[in-house]
């Protein structure tokens, strides 16, 4: 069980820094097995609310800054995602934009599956805090 | 000279809210944290 900031997502604070690129506030689950490593570009097996389809689009979050030492000095993202098809969750991530199988993957965790029934939610909270 | 490494965490939280409204709340699911800042002279 892991979580990590991916190798591909290093690039996307700086950027955002320079008031480039896209904010990686759109959240994305996953259904395979597999334990989260810094190489990993995507996220294992995503897939849409439904969680037997693996297209479509990811829910934007709601970000924010919050503070867990110093003031304002973590990222947060929260969303809550409701299955509209049954499954087991084993993995979630923050993406730079909405579309399945594309964008750039900045954070990513793996979990004891929690299976959900069509109508069932996951309230996310991502965290990142930079000190 | 001094070195200090920026030191970045990240963590997941989540709740599970079942159909029926139940709420199991299964708390930070993994905290990732780059290495501790070395000093370097």
């Amino acid at each position: 069980m892991a979580t990590v900031i991916v190798n591909v997502g290093q690039a996307i604070p700086p950027n955002r820094m320079l008031g480039s690129g896209t904010e990686p506030k759109n959240i994305g689950w996953g259904t395979a097995a597999g334990t989260a490593a810094v190489a990993n570009t995507t996220l294992f097996t995503e897939t849409a609310l439904d969680l037997s389809t693996t297209s479509g689009t990811r829910p934007a979050g709601t970000s924010s800054r919050v503070t867990t030492t110093l003031t304002n000095d973590t990222y947060q993202v929260t969303g809550t995602l409701t299955a509209s098809g049954a499954g087991t969750v084993t993995n979630a991530g923050l993406f730079d934009g909405t579309t399945i199988g594309s964008d750039i993957l900045y954070l990513k965790g793996d979990f004891t599956g929690i299976g959900l029934a069509s109508g069932d939610s996951i309230a996310f909270t991502f965290k990142v805090k930079f000190s | 000279m001094q070195v200090v490494e920026q030191v970045v965490e990240a963590w997941i939280e989540a709740k599970v809210i079942r159909a029926d409204g139940t709420v199991e709340d299964v708390g930070v699911l993994d905290h990732y944290k780059r290495p501790e800042a070395e000093e370097e002279s």
